[in-house]
């Protein structure tokens, strides 16, 4: 759901291809990759959609 | 996702051979048990296995089952899975497979925007993989966790003397986007869809999920056997739980149109018939072969 809600916010786009993150792993061993570069606006959307609260927030001053 | 026909991989198991085919005429059949009971109807003399996703799916919430159709016993069996087989067919804009033949091997498929690698392996290979789609003569799963639900009997399609007698696995590495004509639309439905969980008969839980579905819920490895759902949300497919939000046809039609179908609310509403009609035509041809 994370993977689709970050291509969704970040590139207007449905599906897996231009989403920021991606999941890797099986089930019960899944890994989130965020690609380095990627400057991700919305985060608090994506963090929201996640029903496991597998993300945190982290702002920078 | 193909918003004006269907594109269908035919896997000829006897010869590791495939071709993709457009069908325009499957259109009106949405997706789901609608296509897959189309297909199976087409090929029938061939007895082949369909795995079919929907329109949607991946693409809304609780829309994240894939459907098998095989025969056995003179009959047709239905069978639904999760996992994330069905969102990533259609992601890749496939909207069916048709396996034929038989084979005593293991054969991998692998697809990659489109560009499909039939090949064999060892089954030690085979059983280390946790593909998208394994399918072996008394199981089917997505991922190896997400069942397609018991008594699965493909003793005809898979002939090795091992105690597998062969294998069948698909991973798909890569999908397409689709660009939104109206993102707001769709986030406002996803979202309203998404707040509907109450409605689902199964419990949030911390199991993983199906693609595209935040539960989790304890059913998700167990397949759907036993659950009987209206034809619309098995087209769809959404999972069986969620029949509550999808039998209906407005929400089916603003889902479908939101994402650039053009169906008509006359579509929907004619499926049922369409699909009875056709689970009727095979279940008789198949009672004659068995009887002759």
């Amino acid at each position: 759901m994370c993977v689709l809600a970050a291509a969704r916010y970040e590139a207007k786009k449905l599906g897996l291809k231009d989403s920021p993150i991606a999941i890797k792993g099986k089930p019960g061993q899944y890994k989130i990759q965020s690609d380095y570069g990627a400057d991700i606006k919305n985060p608090e959307k994506i963090v929201h959609i996640c029903p496991r609260n597998c993300f945190d927030t982290i702002v920078e001053k | 996702m193909n918003l004006e026909y269907k594109k269908v991989l035919y896997i000829d198991l006897n010869t590791l051979g495939y071709e993709f085919k457009i069908h325009e005429d499957l259109w009106k059949y949405i997706g789901g048990i609608g296509v897959g009971y189309k297909l199976f109807a087409d090929n029938l003399d061939e007895k082949p296995v369909v795995l079919a996703a929907g329109p949607l799916s991946g693409y809304f919430p609780y829309i994240s089952k894939a459907n098998l159709l095989y025969s056995s016993g003179g009959a047709v069996e239905e069978k639904f899975g999760g996992g994330t087989i069905a969102g990533l067919l259609n992601m890749v804009g496939i909207d069916a497979i048709v396996f034929t033949g038989a084979t005593d091997k293991f054969v991998h498929v692998s697809l990659f925007n489109q560009e499909v690698t039939v090949t064999t392996e060892k089954e030690e290979d085979f059983e280390r993989r946790y593909s998208d789609f394994v399918l072996t003569k008394n199981a089917a799963t997505s991922q190896r966790y997400f069942s397609f639900g018991n008594s699965i009997n493909l003793e005809n399609f898979f002939t090795g003397e091992t105690q597998l007698g062969g294998g069948l696995s698909v991973s798909i590495d890569s999908t397409e986007s689709l660009d939104f004509s109206d993102f707001s639309h769709y986030e406002e439905l996803y979202t309203d869809l998404l707040d509907q969980y109450r409605k689902l008969s199964v419990e949030p839980r911390s199991n993983p999920s199906c693609l595209g579905c935040p539960m989790g819920c304890d059913k998700s490895n167990q397949g759907e056997d036993g659950e009987n759902v209206a034809a619309l949300p098995r087209c769809l497919i959404s999972c069986a739980y969620a029949e509550e939000v999808y039998k209906s046809i407005p929400t089916a039609y603003a889902c479908l149109n939101s994402v650039g179908y053009k169906y008509h609310h006359s579509h929907l509403e004619g499926l049922p018939k369409l699909v009875g009609e056709l689970k009727v035509l095979i279940n008789n041809k198949l009672r004659d072969d068995s009887n002759s």
